[in-house]
């Protein structure tokens, strides 16, 4: 009799939690409003984004009506229109395969954590707040290697500014302070050895740019403070990898035929 | 732990950031991964923006195989050309007339 009362008690207490998901999934499927009869569910409101879940809702409403009146008249039969939602919905096909794929990634251990803060010290154990006086010069990339031999011999950021003025080159003057993680990264292990009044000429989208260190405070983090940023970037970073091992996999495995025009050189 | 939340407020605010400086004159072309910083990297992979243009991303160093090689289609003539008659011995003829006749004429005058 006592066993009896036990596996009920126990079969009550595995139903709860089941109850509960059920009662979720319930609230998902409830209906938040219906459009000249089509129901607009309380899942697609959730997931719709907005700044509330009534705007959200809104701005369903009116989607809604207009897919109404374009499937009256027939727009989903238009060739332009039916290409466009296959296209959007083999969209959504690949990319719910990526995040499948990508979900797959492994978590990033301790002792990766660790080898990324050591191999960082620029970002991390070695961190500095940089401020920086720079000539943004507008020219070729010719030019660059002529200013670096300038830049060596000048002295000062304004021997080199008067420089650039004699030969009436285009360029503007900026001072800045930036932690090193918003500097560009393949400048930073030159800006991390620099000492306050040194000059580096580094090539910019603009034509280059004439960086003097005016002064750097020292601001490391701690692996222990590091960690949970590492560990996030690294975890974004095994994501990205396996999705794009998995899209290299299917190319591999895929019978892919370029034809007319896209068959040049391949 | 400020400092990390300081980390964590410079990484949130990094468009707010952007001014006229070192940072966004060299950030001017930000899209150019070569000019990436650290945020702009941590962002991209923390946020899934990166895996959202994972196809095109990898579309360079993916191997491509051409599995089947297919024939180039013959097109199909537009027009044709209708057959050219042979020369006849008139044609000949009638022209050796018509040069022996500029002659004379030309000969007749003195220009």
């Amino acid at each position: 009799m006592f066993g009896a009362w036990k596996y009920a008690g126990l079969a009550l207490l595995a139903a709860v939690p089941v109850g509960c998901q059920r009662a979720e999934a319930n609230r998902g499927a409830q209906v938040a409003a219906k459009v000249n009869g089509a129901e607009i569910l309380v899942r697609q409101v959730n997931t719709a984004g907005g700044a509330t879940g009534a705007q959200a809702l809104e701005k369903i409403i009116d989607r809604e009506l207009l897919a109404q009146k374009a499937l009256a008249a027939g727009l989903d039969r238009d060739p332009a229109v039916a290409q466009a939602i296959d296209h959007a919905r083999r969209q959504v096909l690949a990319q719910a395969w990526i995040e499948r794929a990508a979900g797959a990634a492994a978590k990033p251990s301790a002792e990766e954590i660790r080898a990324f803060y050591h191999e960082n010290e620029a970002l991390f154990a070695r961190r500095r707040i940089y401020r920086l006086q720079e000539l943004v010069v507008s020219s070729p990339a010719g030019m660059l290697e002529v200013l670096r031999a300038e830049a060596g011999r000048a002295s000062s950021l304004e021997q080199v500014a008067a420089w650039l003025r004699a030969r009436s080159a285009e360029f503007r003057e900026v001072a800045v302070t930036q932690p090193a993680e918003q500097l560009p990264l393949r400048y930073l292990p030159q800006l991390a050895r620099m000492k306050a009044g040194d000059m580096a000429v580094l090539p910019s989208p603009l034509g280059a740019s004439v960086v003097q260190l005016v002064h750097a405070q020292e601001a490391p983090l701690t692996e222990q403070q590091a960690a949970p940023l590492i560990e996030q970037f690294l975890e974004g970073r095994k994501r990205l990898e396996t999705a794009a091992a998995e899209v290299r996999r299917l190319r591999e495995v895929a019978s892919i035929e370029y034809m007319g025009e896209f068959r040049t050189g391949k | 732990m400020k400092t990390l939340v300081a980390i964590v407020f410079a990484l949130c605010a990094l468009p707010a950031a952007a001014s006229d400086s070192f940072y966004s004159s060299l950030h001017a072309a930000a899209p150019q991964p070569s000019m990436y910083s650290f945020v702009d990297v941590y962002q991209l992979t923390v946020s899934g923006a990166a895996l959202n243009n994972l196809p095109a991303l990898t579309l360079n160093d993916a191997p491509i195989r051409v599995a089947v090689a297919v024939p180039a289609v013959e097109p199909e003539a537009a027009f044709a050309i209708a057959g050219v008659a042979e020369p006849r011995g008139w044609l000949l003829l009638s022209g050796l007339a018509l040069a022996l006749w500029v002659a004379r004429r030309r000969l007749g005058h003195s220009f």
